[in-house]
């Protein structure tokens, strides 16, 4: 690969997403109650690829664990479950929402507050990670 | 007890928008809620007197919910602060959070409430009072068996309460709550309680 190759693929791929992958996320985290021993992120996740991809897990060095978490509404009762793997078909875009799914992130190693931010690493089935910063921040209304 | 006790009508005003927003469901019989004792971290306690002069909303949950909780108790927040500018000041509702959970929330239930907004209060106690508590306002909940780390899930209720002067429960409330919409159900609500009472 000349150097003229590499400059035109970095400026095509700008932004560390010169990789075989085109997947790309964005992440906030409702700024936690203090002692609250467990809080969620939520992930938008765009697959621009041509093929499905399937999310399979989340880890961050931040907290004890983390898990693909959905709320669920079954005859007035909010209920949890963890998920193991989320599909994310060609083109599609995922998005976790409050009171749906989430990532739920247990026994944080230290105080998160607004403003921080938190490195949360994504694994796919393929074995494929990708890393994405959730900012810390207060929810609006509805968020 | 459930569906004979409530003889629901639901409020939905004109729009089905405005229904498909504010899931508010008003009583037909108020239904007086029994004597019951749960206290803030700090040992204030909180008892059916605490309901007699004020309108109170009450939200099951536990501190550990990552997701659910603290987005009810957000939008509650907007929700009051809505519902501040068209009632009486004395008729803001008052916000407690009852953590069904004590063993993990004891010492904190309140800080955790407060987080969201200094006025809201959080309380727990002993079982039975819980019970109580949530048996009379028709919410359940159930604490899931731990893994093998001890870690364990809470399900409850989403709907929230709300208890008029006198201590009768009078609504309830289902997420989400859009602040306006809420406002203005809280505000009705307060309205025909006033007739009812005249």
């Amino acid at each position: 690969m000349t150097l003229k190759t590499l400059l035109f693929a970095a400026m095509l791929f700008p932004l560390g997403a010169f990789a075989d992958s085109q997947l790309s996320a964005e992440a906030w985290i409702p700024t936690p109650p203090p002692m609250a021993m467990s809080h969620a992120a939520y992930v938008t996740l765009h697959n621009t690829e041509a093929v499905p991809r399937v999310l399979i897990g989340v880890s961050s060095d931040t907290y004890a664990m983390s898990h693909l978490h959905e709320t669920k509404e079954v005859s007035g009762m909010s209920t949890m479950s963890m998920l193991h793997q989320i599909e994310i078909p060609a083109g599609e875009t995922l998005t976790m929402q409050p009171g749906g799914l989430h990532i739920m992130l247990m026994s944080p190693k230290q105080p998160v507050a607004e403003g921080d931010s938190v490195m949360l690493t994504l694994s796919f089935a393929n074995g494929e990670t990708l890393t994405v910063d959730a900012m810390v921040k207060a929810r609006d209304y509805g968020s | 007890m459930r569906g004979a006790l409530f003889a629901i009508t639901l409020w939905a005003a004109s729009a089905s928008a405005v229904f498909a927003q504010v899931q508010g469901v008003e009583l037909e019989a108020p239904e007086p809620m029994p004597a019951f004792e749960l206290t803030t971290t700090d040992g204030e306690v909180f008892s059916r007197e605490n309901l007699n002069d004020q309108w109170t909303i009450i939200m099951f949950g536990f501190n550990s919910c990552p997701d659910v909780c603290p987005f009810t108790l957000s939008n509650l927040e907007y929700a009051i602060s809505e519902t501040a500018l068209r009632v009486r000041p004395e008729n803001v509702p008052k916000v407690v959070f009852v953590s069904v959970d004590p063993d993990r929330d004891a010492d904190s239930v309140s800080e955790y409430a407060q987080f969201f907004h200094p006025d809201f209060r959080g309380v727990t106690g002993a079982r039975d009072q819980i019970d109580t508590l949530v048996e009379a306002t028709d919410s359940f909940y159930r604490l899931l068996p731990p893994d093998r780390d001890g870690n364990y899930d809470v399900q409850h209720s989403s709907a929230v309460s709300v208890i008029g002067p006198g201590g009768n429960l009078r609504a309830k409330l289902q997420p989400p709550f859009d602040p306006g919409l809420t406002a203005e159900f809280l505000a009705r609500l307060q309205i025909s309680y006033r007739k009812e009472i005249q």
